[in-house]
């Protein structure tokens, strides 16, 4: 078949497709509307897809632990930004989280593979995981709460975004890497206290 | 069906199952498949035998703490060269090491003698002259040297810690030429585990062993009263004041029995800060309840380290509060970011999460107890040195994570809070840029370290944790075993090796012209007078 202009489009999208990327990012509040001293609460909301999660399997796991690759960390930073002008973004607030896949041997008999994976999140509450689709779910699904003060924004409409930085490090199954992206602006009013 | 059964039965319905694993039948020895469970906010093994039942032991007296401490599981690596090559896991059949294994050795010990000066009732260490088969355990000086020698192959990391113990190793009478010779063969931390009597009684027997080269006694000490510490209260403070005189550091040992000693524990901790010139730690050791023992039993007498660790909290007035203790294992993201930087093999402290746990005190200039964790923010640290091991691993510029780790690292410590007179930022400096055995000496000398170590018995036993084992036995048939396996299936490896490589008592007193009863200790110390370095916290 000759290449045509098509063609290398078509191979360059499923190059794309196979690398990692942040699908989803969405950022919610809990009200459109505040008061300066109330307390804005937003849902950030974010999957990492592609390579990164596909590549981990049960099979790729076992061979990593083979070679003393037995802690694999994942890095976000989650940056909330409001829109002062055309273009540009104040940051208003940051958070930095790592979600992080412990390789071990188990000597639970009532499993066939000898290594199981435990997950500890942001918040440092370990699971151990029995399935690799709950190995994905637990690593890289995440709904993040942000709280701040409408005072932080001060009165008016505010237009804020969220933009979200992964990364993780070099291991047998993967090599290092990151992904970003940011999700749709929406609107916030804050209104001045009642009082 | 019976009140209790109902009760048992409700109780099972509010448990959770958070992790399987293996253990032992404590009739039989039979391998048995076993549940790790939370229950009422605390953790339990159960298991149960075809032929003898079911067991159920408390196993963590904290779930929260569990949790928290099983955030630092890191697997190490094992050795290269492992003694007992085996292709599929029998633990804890095959100890040795075997290729399973999977820590390498951080301490290992070497029983020199198993006669002893005390003939405590519960010890099951010492010889106890007039039992059938009663033997006399000394490995000679040359199969001293050959187990040091195995220990200094081990790959990758050669073993570099040794402790001499026994029965008590003091009343070798070559104990100083074993000493030296350990040192010869390149190994640079040897310490020495006793009752402390000899030493208080000789004077210069602690110049004699610093001299040889001891680093420091590993002294038992389970309570501040002579009820609690009938082994030594009356001898202890003559061996502190005479290693303070020589130079030799102290680790204070209590073992910890509910109901028994487990009110002392902050005067014990109290103690040792007076002593803190001399005495470097404090490293308390959960009962192990060896042998046969009825539940009732066992429960009355078996005490975790959670539950060490709130006596502890309650009874310093929150000076060293739960939150300041963190799981053996957090120390890998150091020497894992140390060995990532020099590409040289170090010492991995990868045993389970649930064998130990530690912190770090200073003292205040109006006494009180400084944890770390006051000062120090160690989670972010911990974390910090993980996210820059991996950098490293992917290949990141060492001296930019460097210059970026000297600019950083202040940023965990609050200068205004730390203790006067201790820059903690030059010291990690120190240890991370020199990663040498001096750097980690100075450290010492400024802190009390408190640990805590569960050794584990047929009841509580959990091949997990005896797989990731790091406190070994060294034994003349040159293999390395695990404490938990060596002590707690005795018939396996303990008794069996002592008596293969002992000779029978009579036969030890007619070669030395004495019997064994000759070196047992007669009180002179506690005649009941008080004695002249008293500890000061007798009730």
């Amino acid at each position: 078949m000759p290449i045509t202009w098509s063609n290398v489009s078509v191979i360059k999208v499923k190059e794309e497709g196979c690398k990692t990327r942040i699908e989803g990012l969405g950022l919610k509040p809990q009200s459109s509307e505040i008061l300066l001293d109330e307390v804005l609460r937003l849902k950030v909301s974010y999957r990492i897809v592609g390579e990164l999660r596909d590549v981990l399997t049960q099979k790729s796991i076992e061979e990593a632990y083979k070679k003393h690759d037995v802690n694999f960390r994942l890095t976000s930073t989650v940056n909330l930004l409001k829109q002062t002008a055309p273009f540009i973004y104040r940051r208003v607030k940051a958070i930095k989280l790592a979600r992080k896949a412990i390789f071990y041997w188990s000597r639970d008999s009532s499993v066939e593979s000898r290594i199981r994976i435990m997950v500890v999140n942001e918040n440092g509450n370990p699971s151990i995981v029995e399935q690799i689709e709950q190995l994905n779910e637990k690593l890289f699904d995440y709904t993040i709460k942000i709280t701040l003060l409408g005072r932080d924004l001060g009165i008016g409409e505010h237009k804020l975004a969220a933009k979200v930085r992964v990364k993780w490090g070099s291991h047998t199954f993967i090599n290092k890497g990151k992904a970003e992206s940011t999700s749709e602006k929406l609107k916030i009013l804050i209104k001045p206290t009642s009082h | 069906m019976a009140l209790i059964e109902i009760k048992e039965a409700e109780a099972k319905l509010h448990e959770e199952i958070i992790r399987r694993t293996q253990s032992l039948c404590p009739e039989c020895n039979r391998i048995l498949d076993a549940e790790i469970l939370e229950r009422d906010s605390k953790i339990y093994l159960r298991k149960i035998c075809p032929e003898h039942g079911e067991v159920e032991e408390l196993y963590y007296g904290s779930a929260e703490l569990y949790k928290k401490f099983s955030t630092y599981w890191r697997d190490g690596k094992g050795i290269q060269n492992p003694n007992v090559p085996v292709d599929s896991c029998a633990c804890p059949m095959n100890c040795g090491l075997c290729t399973n294994h999977l820590s390498h050795t951080g301490l290992a010990n070497i029983i020199i003698t198993n006669r002893c000066d005390l003939t405590c009732w519960y010890c099951f260490f010492y010889v106890k002259k007039g039992l059938e088969g009663a033997y006399v355990y000394e490995p000679t000086l040359e199969q001293i040297r050959s187990m040091v020698r195995t220990l200094r192959a081990e790959r990758p990391v050669a073993g570099n810690s040794i402790q001499l113990t026994g029965g008590e190793p003091t009343l070798r009478d070559d104990l100083i030429e074993i000493i030296k010779m350990i040192k010869e063969e390149g190994v640079d931390h040897v310490q020495l585990n006793t009752n402390g009597i000899n030493l208080a009684l000789d004077p210069q027997l602690a110049y004699k062993i610093k001299e040889a080269g001891v680093s420091n006694l590993y002294m038992s000490f389970d309570g501040v009263t002579a009820r609690t510490n009938p082994k030594n209260h009356w001898e202890a403070p003559y061996a502190i004041e005479n290693c303070r005189r020589a130079g030799v550091g102290v680790v204070l040992v209590p073992t910890v029995i509910k109901g028994m000693n487990d009110h002392e524990l902050g005067a014990i901790i109290r103690y040792a800060q007076k002593n803190i010139d001399v005495v470097r730690a404090v490293n308390f050791q959960p009962v192990s309840l060896t042998g046969r023992m009825a539940k009732q039993d066992r429960e009355k007498y078996r005490i975790t380290i959670p539950d060490c660790i709130k006596a502890i909290e309650e009874q310093t007035n929150g000076e060293v509060p739960t939150e300041a203790w963190f799981p053996v294992p957090s120390c890998s993201p150091l020497t894992n970011f140390i060995e990532v930087l020099t590409n040289k093999p170090k010492y991995e402290l990868s045993i389970h999460f649930a064998c130990g746990a530690g912190t770090y005190v200073f003292t205040d200039e109006e006494g009180r107890l400084i944890p770390i964790t006051s000062f120090v923010d160690v989670r972010g640290l911990i974390e910090y040195l993980e996210e820059k091991t991996e950098e490293l691993k992917s290949g990141e510029n060492r001296y930019k994570v460097m210059a970026h780790m000297l600019l950083k690292l202040g940023s965990f410590i609050d200068k205004a809070k730390q203790p006067k007179g201790l820059n903690l930022t030059k010291m990690l400096l120190k240890i991370i840029l020199r990663h040498d055995y001096s750097s980690v000496g100075e450290w010492h000398r400024r802190s009390l370290f408190l640990g805590m170590m569960h050794f584990q018995d047929k009841y509580n036993h959990d091949a997990e944790r005896v797989q990731r084992c790091d406190i070994h036995y060294l034994t003349p048939d040159l293999r390395i075993i695990p404490f938990c396996s060596f002590n707690v299936i005795p018939e396996w490896y303990r008794d069996r090796i002592q008596k293969k490589y002992g000779i029978p008592v009579e036969e030890w007193e007619k070669i030395h012209g004495q019997k064994i009863e000759d070196k047992l200790y007669k009180g002179t110390l506690r005649k009941g007078e008080k004695a002249a370095y008293s500890c000061g916290q007798c009730l």
